[in-house]
């Protein structure tokens, strides 16, 4: 990757912008708070393997939110750092992975109490649910913490967790927008939600779609096929 | 289609008055008609002569031959009036006038105090500054400009509101633009002056009355906004910044074709400041799947033509455009997201030595 930008097609960029600004009124109204990088999405487009691909790497720190399992006086922060390549000309999604950071922020020190991130390569991965969730101990790295505004003392647990290496859990397709429309709907509240939802349907359609025809193949074949089988389907389990 | 335009000109030096009514003239023809105000023609009651000159004029330009101005140009300092009706008059007298009647209002400066009203032009919200440097002939073409842009909005408007559709100001922008599918992008560029909620809000006492209205508010809207902070819309040089292309280079006829598709020709569309739909020139560039316009130039029209160049550090490549020095910059060596740049406005920038120089004022 490297930071020479690429001009994406208009549909392309501005559903990334649209959905973005979405996301944001939505925090607005539920009276939270989201920081951006200074850079502006458009420039988030760069140049990835010459001519026939591209990369979009985006990072928001959502800052103060509320948690309901959380006492009153902490707050909840969570870092989204957004990888993601296309296939160029058709702009098609070729990889995507979001990794998300939560914190238990107290005071000054946001403690990293939960990682994970979501992945899709088109083709799939050996041994890998064609899209995934895998829970990890990995910090999204300081700097673009740093870089999204971060402004917290920093907390990382002092023991690994045990089961990160294996656990990848077979997941729709979980990609940056998805993500960010999960997080709606996981803390700002069912009427927030829905308004969101409502928003940003027409721009679904614009939004590059991942390339997973061997999933939905599988997904089409009949009820001989393993209950969650086609999670594998780029592999050839199924037929 | 042509839009009939009526400017009437409030200028209290007599020889100015001629040449710009003679410029004005010139620049309005076939279907415009350019009234000077002259106060002494009206007889009031004596009653009505103690009232503001604001309220006096706001009933005088109601009346024949001022009724249904278009535009109003104003001189900014009325001072020297001779006028016995309307001694020591002030444009902004005639403003709150205007913006009683909705008709929108261009001012200039006789002996403009260079930087300072070149700035104010670029700055001063719902009042459109135009500057008499470049001599009455182009002061004149860009208020007929203005007039007309005004009235093609209002020729627009009426079929535009009666589609319940467009419920919003920034879906009825666009779809007046043609670009209905950029209201989001529209709906970007509030500038939150809280001086024209009342004319957002306003519904009218009919239609012709909430056509005036909407006029005003998006004939501004359009005019201080969208085409004066890039990133909807951009202009020449922010176009080249944009693309990657020397600002130079990008003056090329046969540059300028490759882009030609991409061109604003919506209200106040000047040929001689022309302005490209952002969204357009990316699809241009994209179409070749090049990644930016430096590579589709050099691949359709000549490979020595040189990359933009950031104005604080020519090594780099520029890409945005500081609104203060109107020149490209790079996104390293310029400040963007100040609080009174209009969201959907992100190739706007100020540069860093800008940006220390008048930080200050120009907030954060």
């Amino acid at each position: 990757m490297t930071d020479k930008p690429v001009t994406p097609p208009n549909k392309v960029s501005s559903a990334y912008e649209d959905f973005v600004e979405a996301f944001r009124l939505a925090v607005e109204d539920a009276n939270v708070e989201v920081v951006f990088p200074p850079r502006p999405l458009r420039s988030c487009f760069t140049e990835f393997g010459g001519n026939t691909a591209a990369a979009f790497e985006r990072c928001l720190y959502l800052k103060n939110w509320p948690c309901r399992k959380l006492p009153q006086n902490r707050r909840l922060a969570i870092v989204i750092k957004a990888l993601e390549t296309f296939e160029r000309p058709s702009w098609s999604l070729s990889k995507s992975s979001v990794y998300l950071n939560y914190f238990v922020v107290d005071g000054t020190t946001a403690e990293l109490v939960q990682s994970l991130h979501y992945d899709f390569v088109a083709g799939g991965q050996t041994d890998h649910p064609f899209f995934h969730l895998q829970l990890t101990n990995e910090p999204i790295p300081e700097l673009d913490l740093r870089n999204t505004g971060f402004d917290l003392q920093l907390k990382l647990p002092d023991q690994p967790s045990r089961c990160w290496v294996t656990t990848r859990i077979p997941t729709p397709d979980m990609t940056f927008a998805s993500v960010l429309y999960c997080v709606v709907a996981d803390h700002l509240g069912a009427g927030i939600f829905r308004q969101f939802a409502e928003k940003i349907d027409s721009i679904q359609d614009r939004l590059p779609s991942p390339g997973f025809e061997d999933l939905k193949n599988s997904l089409r074949q009949s009820s001989v096929h393993f209950k969650s089988s086609h999670w594998f389907a780029h592999m050839k389990l199924v037929h | 289609m042509t839009n009939a335009i009526k400017i009437v000109l409030f200028e209290d030096t007599q020889q100015t008055r001629s040449d710009v009514l003679q410029s004005l003239t010139t620049h309005t023809r076939p279907d415009g008609n350019v009234v000077p105000f002259e106060g002494a023609r009206f007889t009031e009651s004596p009653s009505e002569r103690e009232r503001m000159y604001e309220a006096r004029l706001e009933q005088i330009l109601s009346k024949p031959p001022y009724d249904g101005a278009t535009l109003i140009v104003a001189d900014r300092d009325l001072s020297k009036s001779l006028d016995s009706n309307f001694v020591g008059l002030s444009v902004n007298a005639v403003a709150a006038a205007a913006q009683k009647l909705s008709i929108p209002i261009c001012s200039y400066a006789r002996q403009p105090e260079l930087d300072d009203y070149e700035w104010r032009g670029r700055w001063e919200e719902g009042h459109i500054v135009l500057s008499f440097s470049e001599g009455e002939a182009e002061l004149a073409r860009r208020a007929a400009l203005a007039a007309r842009g005004f009235a093609e909005i209002g020729r627009q408007l009426p079929q535009i509101i009666a589609d319940k559709s467009n419920k919003s100001p920034a879906r009825v922008l666009a779809a007046l633009l043609g670009k209905p599918e950029y209201a989001d992008k529209v709906a970007l560029y509030g500038v939150g002056d809280q001086n024209r909620i009342s004319e957002v809000l306003a519904k009218g006492k009919d239609t012709a009355q909430q056509v005036q209205r909407m006029t005003h508010f998006l004939g501004y809207w359009l005019w201080d906004s969208l085409l004066r902070y890039p990133g909807i819309l951009v202009n020449e040089v922010a176009a080249a910044s944009h693309l990657n292309i020397d600002t130079e280079a990008f003056h090329a006829a046969n540059v300028q074709t490759i882009f030609q598709e991409a061109l604003y020709h919506g209200p106040f569309a000047d040929p001689s400041r022309p302005q490209w739909w952002r969204g357009m020139l990316d699809d241009i560039v994209s179409g070749d799947n090049c990644a930016d316009g430096l590579e589709l130039v050099h691949a359709k029209v000549n490979s020595a033509i040189e990359r933009s160049k950031c104005c604080v550090d020519p090594s780099k490549s520029a890409g945005y455009y500081c609104i203060i020095s109107r020149k490209p910059v790079s996104l390293e060596n310029s400040k963007g997201g100040i609080s009174w740049f209009p969201r959907g406005a992100d190739l706007t920038r100020v540069s860093n030595p800008m940006f220390e120089e008048y930080g200050p004022w120009l907030g954060a």
